[in-house]
């Protein structure tokens, strides 16, 4: 018997073995399986509200947010608004010496 | 001329003021917006975060104790059933009685090859789905964490937002000579919400008295 050949026998006996472990210990398996997965779904958070709602809900408040930021930036749009229109006008002034 | 100016200008200019002023206002709501909301707030994202990490190192702990279970059982119950039939099927007895020492050490470790094999197969059998639970668990415990973290950063910049909004708003009172009258609106407000407070209160012991008159005329 070649090497090889010595060990297809040895797994196909091995395989046959372990089934027949498996079905002796049956019921301490399962009581592994039940102790070891059992608790998956208590442990997984349950979210109060799905991802759309979610996402919608960030989304109007982000836009509030950008709102609120864009009134308290007003005055500083103002002078930014303002140096830039001085700049534009000295600019056109030098071209009208021109 | 100029008098005739000034006559049509001013008025025109207390009513943009007044009406900056209401808007302000109106604006802001009479709400009060301290800086600590803003702090607590971020404070509580932060916190977030903390309690993530925490929580990811007990899911790890959690699985790591499946897992040792997992292994105590297969040393502990499987693999000594196991091998007592293996060693008779494999006919390790055989192996081990063998003249040719060249075989015989061929023979042994090829049983003991697959022996290991077959054991490390079923070890990786009870622990490839623990493995995939984790790996879900983290997944969502993950995904939950970061929606509260996206939520708070939301809320917490809003907060921040309506600070500027408010500060904002102090500017253009103080240019108009009324900064205080925010606080004098939101002081009167929480005035007459305790004296409204008060009537309830006065209106319940009436109703009572009234009640109890009914009940004694009967």
């Amino acid at each position: 018997m070649s090497n090889d050949d010595d060990l297809n026998a040895l797994r196909n006996a091995a395989k046959a073995d372990a089934a027949a472990t498996d079905l002796q210990l049956q019921n301490e398996l399962a009581s592994l399986c039940r102790m070891t997965r059992g608790q998956l779904e208590a442990l997984r958070p349950r979210l109060a509200t799905d991802d759309a709602t979610f996402n919608r809900l960030v989304q109007v408040v982000e836009q509030a947010t950008a709102d609120n930021v864009a009134i308290a930036e007003f005055v500083s749009r103002v002078k930014t608004l303002g140096v830039n229109a001085l700049a534009v006008a000295r600019r056109a002034s030098g071209l009208l010496a021109l | 001329m100029w008098p005739v100016e000034r006559h049509v200008i001013s008025p025109l200019k207390h009513f943009a003021r007044a009406l900056v002023i209401i808007a302000t206002v109106a604006a802001a709501s009479c709400a009060k917006v301290p800086p600590e909301v803003v702090r607590l707030s971020s404070t509580l994202g932060e916190d977030i975060v903390a309690t993530q990490t925490s929580y990811q190192l007990l899911i790890t702990s959690h699985f790591e104790n499946l897992r040792g279970q997992v292994d105590t059982f297969v040393d502990a119950r499987w693999r000594p059933v196991f091998l007592r039939r293996f060693i008779q099927s494999g006919k390790l007895a055989e192996r081990a009685k063998e003249s040719d020492p060249e075989k015989q050490a061929t023979g042994v470790g090829n049983w003991a090859q697959v022996a290991v094999e077959s054991i490390e197969a079923k070890r990786k059998e009870l622990l490839d789905p623990i493995d995939q639970d984790e790996r879900a668990l983290r997944v969502a415990v993950d995904d939950a964490f970061n929606r509260m973290i996206r939520a708070n950063t939301a809320v917490t910049a809003h907060l921040n937002s309506i600070r500027k909004v408010t500060e904002f708003q102090d500017q253009i009172l103080q240019s108009a000579g009324v900064k205080d009258l925010r606080d004098k609106i939101n002081q009167a407000l929480v005035d007459t919400s305790a004296k409204t407070q008060k009537a309830i209160e006065a209106v319940a012991k009436a109703d009572n008295v009234v009640s109890e008159l009914g009940e004694q005329l009967r």
